[in-house]
Formats: structure tokens, C-alpha cells, sequence
């Protein structure tokens, strides 16, 4: 079982994402499955980019939102797992950052966090798959500014 | 880098080119890609009378050229295609059945083989070449987006991202059309055109990004449609080139003279999609839902733009209004719903 200090961090080599409007989308560069992180996922996912652990997610979650910290840490855990299943995060040593402070005037109504994954991308890519990043590969002149 | 065994690399490719044009009418043309001039030479009347038409909606009168581009075929030249990268300078080497792709020189040069040919780029004289086995065994799909890897490595270089939408403009207003196969996007680019809207891309489109606004640019005028989808274009069936009984290729310069733009900005986009209604319709989309739809098909393209060509799609989300089109039996609909989404 996870212990409530481990801390995640999202797994950078394979997988770019972005929130937008509290959802976060997710997309694994290497393979083509994408996701969505709805409900409170976008909020967790940028509370797990920033480095937090599961109780720092609890806290986060009962301050923002009308939740309970019981009910908060079980979905926060299966989420964790369906997130490590995937392989979009991975277990951190590094300290965690700054965590949302200010409580809001008034907490927000709670929407249980989900992971939907999105394989149609595979089929295309068995035949094709997509070329090492060319952006991270650029070639310069020698003696180029970089 | 050794520079001598670099420069006797490339020379072998000159050479063969060189020697390629002494033996077959080479057609020379200029044209304006991406915001950049370029020139192609091409040796060999029936690989010109391939490659050429789908760029010629971009034809313009332009000196020094910001790319070359050299093509010949070796069959109808004499001249056989030269051994290429040679293996202990090739990286990043990628390869599935029917192709292949690798670095080379330290990434100075890019190498794409496949069934009908190998071209090479060299990204520090924007100098590409192309050998070809055989243009009149050429089938529809190698034909209508002639250079389809390395065109995109050196828009890649210019900071143009290929991506996988359709475009059109209506007076000089850009609409982005992106989905998967299937989901209405040639249908929705056919309507539009049929209904007076710009052409820029039916599949493939440059997008550009300076100072916060999106510029779309324009590739090919080809477009591959599927057979049955041709159907409910009756006026554009007739003038189909057609391979088998699935796909047909419609050269969109010749059928809507005058309805093209090289470029223009990205003012919306949209999400095609069918439904069994007869009229067409727009829902808002949110950015999420046009970034999942615009990346997973855009990223996965052999030449992507990886992290940052997601990066750059989720700033495109964040700065224009994106809306679903919900497309209706009646064709006639869709480009007066697209000139709703531009007007609200």
C-alpha cells in the first residue's frame, strides 16, 4: 500500500499535458493513448506536478472543495493507482513544492476525480509509430547561438 | 563532425543529380511554402507531371530560394538512386515495414526511404534531393502529398508544425478543421469550398505561431477521398482520379480556380463531426475537448512536433474559440453554420 508521504511526479520522458478549465489532458507521446482527468483530476494533477503527496492532496481537497477527508484520500488513492497503471507518474525523492494556501470563501462542489483513457490511437500507430521528437533534436551550425 | 567525409556524402547526391539532368528535361518552378520561397527542379517529365500539381496552387516568381528542392528518376534518367547515409554516421534510425527514416552527420542530414524512392535533406543548406525508382509506377497515395517526411522536418526547422486538420478561410479569416479519419473533415472542407470559402488544407496544415496569433499554412490542393464519400459531391465525382474502387484523388486547384490562399490566421476551429440531422450546427467546445482532438491526431503523425508541438496546440486552444460542428445531411448548411462560428 502507498504511504501517505510518498510523493509522484509526472513521468516527463514519455508524456506532455496540459489543464485547461480544471481538466487536464494527457497525452503519451511514445505509444498515442491519451486521457482526460476530469471531476477534481485537474486540480490534483497540477497539485502532483507541483509534488505533493497524498496527504497534501487530502488537505488541498478538503479546503477547496465539499469533500471529506475519508471519502477525499480513497479517491485520491485510486486515482494514484490508475495514474501509476497508465504510467503517467512515477514516485518521487524530490521535496514538495508550494500547495494552495488560501482557503476559498466558499468550497466548491466536489466531483469524484476520473481518469478516461483513449486508445484509438493505437491502431494507427502499430503500422506507423510517431518519430522520436524532432523539436528536442534540432540541428544547429556549429558555431550557432543557442 | 568529419566535414570531408560529410561534404563526399552529399557530393555523390549532387553528382547523380547533376548527371540526372543532362539526360532528361529538367522542369524548374518556384513557389511560396510555409511563408518561404522555395524552387524545385525536377528531372524527368512524368515524376514533374507528379510531383508538381499539388503544389501548383502556391506557384509564384520568387528568387533566392530558401529551400531547393532536386528530384529526378532513375529509371527514366538512367541514373540510380546513391547509396546514401552511410551507417556509421546514421542516429535516431526509424523504420517499419514499408519505410525508414534516420539522422545522419550529427542530424545535419535526414534520410527518408520508402517503396518508391529515398530524398535526403541537408538542414544546413536547406538542400533536399530526391531519387525516385520509377514515377510512372507512382500510385494515387505516393502522388498527392508528394515529400511527405521531410517537407515537415524543415517546416519543423522554420518553426511551422505540420498538423493533422483541414483549412479554409472565408475573407481571410482562418478556419481549422480538426478530427480523425472519418469524422466529416474533407466533407466539411468539400462544403465549404463548394460554398465560396478559401481553400489552405483538406488534411495537412502548417501552423505557425508569432507573437500570440496562429497563421495557417497551405501545403497541397490534392485530396484523397474515399469513393463513397465522393457520392454526395455529384458536381466533383466526375473529375476524380480514381485508383480502385475506394480511393479517388481530386485535384482542388483545377475545380475551384481563384479559392486558394497560401496562408492565413487561425481565427476558430472546429470539430467536425455527423450526425443523422439535416441541418448543421455548432456547439461549443472547451479547449480540453478540441486540444484532445487536435493533439492525438496531430502528435501521432510520424513527424509531430512532440512536446512542444503539444505545447504549442494547447496555447492554439487557449486563443481561439473552438466549437463542435455537428454536420447534417444537407451540405448546403455547413459553410453558412462555419460563417456563424466566424461572425459570433
Amino acid at each position: 500500500m502507498m504511504s501517505s508521504e510518498t510523493r509522484f511526479i509526472p513521468n516527463t520522458s514519455e508524456v506532455a499535458a496540459e489543464v485547461l478549465d480544471g481538466e487536464a489532458v494527457l497525452i503519451n507521446l511514445t505509444n498515442g493513448m491519451y486521457y482526460s482527468l476530469v471531476g477534481t483530476g485537474g486540480f490534483i494533477w497540477s497539485l502532483l506536478e507541483g509534488g505533493a503527496n497524498v496527504n497534501e492532496i487530502v488537505s488541498a481537497l478538503v479546503v477547496q472543495y465539499e469533500v471529506k477527508a475519508e471519502q477525499a484520500e480513497k479517491d485520491v488513492r485510486q486515482l494514484i493507482d490508475d495514474l501509476k497503471t497508465e504510467a503517467l507518474i512515477t514516485d518521487s525523492n524530490q521535496e514538495g513544492g508550494a500547495l494552495p494556501s488560501d482557503a476559498p470563501a466558499q468550497r466548491q462542489p466536489y466531483e469524484v476525480p476520473s481518469l478516461k483513457v483513449y486508445s484509438d490511437m493505437q491502431a494507427l500507430l502499430a503500422l506507423d509509430p510517431p518519430m522520436p521528437d524532432l523539436t528536442d533534436a534540432p540541428w544547429k551550425q556549429p558555431n550557432a547561438k543557442a | 563532425m568529419n566535414s570531408l567525409v560529410s561534404a563526399d556524402f552529399f557530393r555523390a547526391i549532387e553528382s547523380a543529380f547533376l548527371e540526372a539532368q543532362k539526360r532528361e528535361t529538367v522542369y524548374k518552378s518556384s513557389y511560396h511554402l510555409a511563408g518561404q520561397p522555395i524552387q524545385m527542379q525536377i528531372a524527368g517529365s512524368v515524376l514533374a507531371s507528379h510531383t508538381l500539381p499539388p503544389f501548383s496552387h502556391l506557384k509564384a516568381e520568387l528568387d533566392n530560394p530558401s529551400l531547393r528542392v532536386l528530384l529526378w528518376d532513375a529509371k527514366a534518367t538512367g541514373v540510380p538512386c546513391p547509396l546514401g547515409l552511410p551507417p556509421e554516421t546514421r542516429t535516431d534510425e526509424w523504420g517499419s515495414a514499408t519505410q525508414a527514416f534516420a539522422y545522419g552527420f550529427e542530424r545535419r542530414y535526414v534520410e527518408y526511404r520508402s517503396h518508391v524512392g529515398t530524398t535526403w535533406l541537408d538542414r544546413a543548406s536547406n538542400c533536399l534531393y530526391g531519387c525516385y525508382n520509377d514515377a510512372s509506377q507512382f500510385t494515387i497515395y505516393d502522388y498527392s502529398r508528394p515529400l511527405p517526411w521531410l517537407l515537415p522536418v524543415w517546416c519543423n526547422d522554420l518553426g511551422v508544425q505540420v498538423v493533422h486538420t483541414g483549412m479554409v478561410s472565408w475573407k481571410g479569416s482562418g478556419v481549422l478543421l480538426a478530427g480523425p479519419s472519418g469524422s466529416g473533415k474533407t466533407t466539411a472542407v468539400l462544403a465549404c469550398l463548394s460554398g465560396g470559402f478559401d481553400y489552405l488544407a483538406e488534411d495537412q496544415t502548417g501552423l505557425g505561431e508569432q507573437n500570440g496569433e496562429f497563421e495557417g499554412f497551405s501545403f497541397y490542393n490534392s485530396a484523397r477521398v474515399d469513393a463513397n464519400h465522393l457520392k454526395r459531391f455529384p458536381h466533383l465525382a466526375s473529375h476524380a482520379q480514381r485508383e480502385n474502387d475506394q480511393k479517388t484523388l481530386l485535384m482542388l486547384s483545377e475545380l475551384f480556380p481563384g479559392q486558394f490562399v497560401g496562408e492565413a490566421p487561425v481565427r476558430i476551429m472546429l470539430l467536425p463531426r455527423v450526425t443523422p440531422r439535416e441541418n448543421s450546427t455548432l456547439e461549443r467546445a472547451t479547449p480540453a475537448e478540441a486540444l484532445r482532438t487536435v493533439a492525438a491526431n496531430s502528435l501521432m503523425l510520424p513527424i509531430g512536433g512532440g512536446r512542444r508541438g503539444f505545447e504549442r496546440l494547447a496555447r492554439l486552444v487557449r486563443h481561439v474559440p473552438c466549437y463542435w460542428l455537428s454536420m447534417g445531411s444537407d451540405l448546403g448548411s455547413i459553410p453558412s453554420a462555419v460563417r456563424g462560428a466566424l461572425s459570433s
